[in-house]
């Protein structure tokens, strides 16, 4: 029987290692193509036979790289700080608040999950160009500051796990709402906060189709925009380490980030998950 | 007295409980509702873009006539719907993926971590690689492909046949950590006396895994199914910076690209809202549709 396990154990050992390689190949062949000259990509090898650094020389003279950084930074992170707050709050308050209308508002706002960005974003874009903000960064930053429904949803299902007596507590030591939110509530549910938090800032950071409809001004672009630009550019002409450098820096922060919280996120998505 | 207090105590959650959800609330009627309600309407106008959208001159249903009769929007549709094979499949395979990943074994959390690395990465960049990837000669899946024996491997890019099928590899490899992940948090939420259970019974693996484990996990498999056809009725991305231009024979063409093309190209936004509006009403039915066959089978 143990023998058995053991086997088992190898088999599935091997099949996840091999299943890994695929899930990690293409960022492998990403990063090292990006150091080839441009007509060694036609080689069958895996590493560069010269490593060749001019393809990210190129992109940083061709493209404002570091204000492109700088802008999704901008768009990804007061913005998701602000907004995964307002998020909490209302999941705090439609979990533990009593108040007329709380589930038939929860559920309205749950109606607005179905509303796909495609069926509204030309009146989205007619009314920020009203308003005189296609120029500028704010169309990117303003929807965020008012939260993100399916955070909503994830944090009022934990919230609802705490105990009242914790509430109640924080109650009979005078705290208003508020400061139960803030020094009760948010504690507790901060790595899953948190975890969300990170994920909505990736998400944000790797935003194309809102940008390229709602940015005019090419100085306000998010690096992602900037980026894909000129890889379609370099496309045309096939040169494909420039495409494969541009890539590497798309991917390489995020990855970064990743591999800082990593253990983190998959933990947090372990506890708070699906369970109803 | 008593019940006057309580009033109070109702006033004063009240008034915390509005404040709470009322930006939420003012973000989605400013940035969901509203823009939604102009959709509809444009929908029934013919309104270039550049005008302004009261000007708007009202023509009934003469959008839908146009696009009901559009042979692009039926290839879009058909090309968008013909994406989601890919939900059955990553299912299928997270749901497997789930179980190796979830035995007790000390080096399991280093797997889960790295299937979930393509869900966090750029869709840009990811498309980019995958186009050069499937490259009909020297592209690395080809190569490959010759390697082992396949001696006319596939044009993926440039034939109508395959184009879809890069796409779908591609999603499904890009969600797969994702599914997986969920699987197993939904997983570990089983309590245990079911399958101790179910030993003493003398049930299998296999059985324990059909009759306990794959019931219970409903709930996830339903969030993964409604989250992913909502976002697969969105594809734009993946297709439009893989395939420059919609792929041979419009192959690869979706009805987001048409909706994105004759309203920030052509500036025909009424016809694009009619096409919005249609992509909305998709949307909100399959989740409707989906929403009713779990509760009839819940019971």
């Amino acid at each position: 029987m143990k023998k058995k396990k053991l086997i088992a154990d190898v088999l599935i050992f091997i099949l996840l290692s091999l299943t890994a390689i695929i899930m990690l190949y293409p960022f492998i062949w990403m990063i090292f193509t990006s150091f080839k000259p441009k007509l060694h990509v036609y080689l069958t090898g895996l590493l560069p036979e010269v490593w060749d650094f001019s393809s990210y020389v190129q992109i940083w003279k061709e493209i404002p790289l570091l204000r492109g950084f700088l802008n999704t930074l901008l768009y990804s992170i007061p913005p998701v700080l602000i907004g995964t707050f307002v998020s909490g709050a209302a999941a705090f308050s439609f979990a533990k608040i009593r108040f007329k209308g709380r589930d038939m508002l929860f559920l309205m706002l749950l109606i607005g999950l179905m509303i796909p960005f495609p069926s509204i974003m030309i009146p989205q874009f007619v009314m920020f160009s009203r308003m005189g903000l296609l120029m500028g960064p704010w169309t990117l930053i303003l929807p965020k500051l008012f939260g993100n429904i399916a955070m909503i949803f994830f944090m009022r299902q934990i919230i609802i796990g705490i105990p009242d007596s914790l509430i109640d507590a924080a109650k009979i030591d005078g705290c208003n709402y508020f400061e139960t939110y803030v020094r009760v509530i948010l504690p507790v549910i901060a790595p899953a906060l948190s975890a969300h938090g990170i994920l909505w800032f990736i998400a944000a950071w790797n935003d194309y189709l809102a940008p390229t409809i709602f940015v005019k001004n090419p100085i306000w672009q998010p690096v992602t925009v900037m980026i894909a630009k000129f890889n379609e550019q370099y496309a045309i002409n096939t040169h494909v380490p420039r495409i494969m450098a541009g890539s590497v820096l798309l991917v390489l922060p995020v990855l970064v980030i990743y591999g800082i919280f990593q253990r983190f996120i998959i933990g947090s998505f372990m506890f708070s998950g699906m369970k109803e | 007295m008593r019940a006057k207090k309580t009033s109070s105590i109702k006033k004063v959650d009240a008034f915390w409980g509005y404040t709470f959800i009322i930006i939420p609330f003012v973000g989605l009627i400013l940035f969901s509702i509203i823009p939604l309600i102009m959709t509809i309407y444009a929908s029934l106008t013919a309104w270039p873009l550049g005008q302004s959208f009261f000007d708007a001159k009202f023509i009934g249903l003469k959008n839908y006539k146009e696009l009901f009769h559009a042979d692009l929007f039926w290839k879009s549709l058909g090309n968008t719907f013909f994406y989601m094979i890919g939900i059955p499949i990553g299912l299928f395979l997270s749901l497997i993926f789930a179980n190796l990943m979830n035995r007790g074994t000390g080096y399991e959390n280093t797997f889960r971590v790295i299937f979930y690395v393509p869900v966090v990465t750029s869709i840009v960049a990811v498309s980019f690689v995958f186009q050069r990837l499937f490259m009909s000669d020297g592209g690395v899946i080809n190569t490959f492909l010759q390697n082992i024996g396949v001696t006319n491997p596939p044009n993926w890019l440039g034939h109508p046949q395959y184009t879809k099928w890069v796409i779908i590899i591609m999603s499904v490899w890009k969600g797969l950590g994702s599914s997986i992940i969920l699987y197993i948090a939904g997983m570990q939420g089983i309590s245990n006396s079911y399958y101790e259970a179910a030993t003493i019974d003398g049930a299998t693996g296999l059985k324990m895994f059909r009759y306990i484990t794959l019931p219970l996990l409903k709930p996830v498999t339903f969030y993964l199914i409604v989250t992913s056809v909502i976002g697969g009725a969105q594809m734009y991305v993946e297709p439009r910076l893989i395939f420059a231009a919609n792929g041979p024979a419009n192959s690869t063409f979706t009805t987001v690209i048409y909706l994105y093309d004759y309203t920030f190209s052509n500036s025909r936004a009424g016809y694009g809202s009619a096409i919005a509006v249609v992509l909305g009403v998709i949307v909100f039915g399959l989740t409707a549709l989906q929403l009713y066959v779990n509760r009839r089978t819940s019971k």
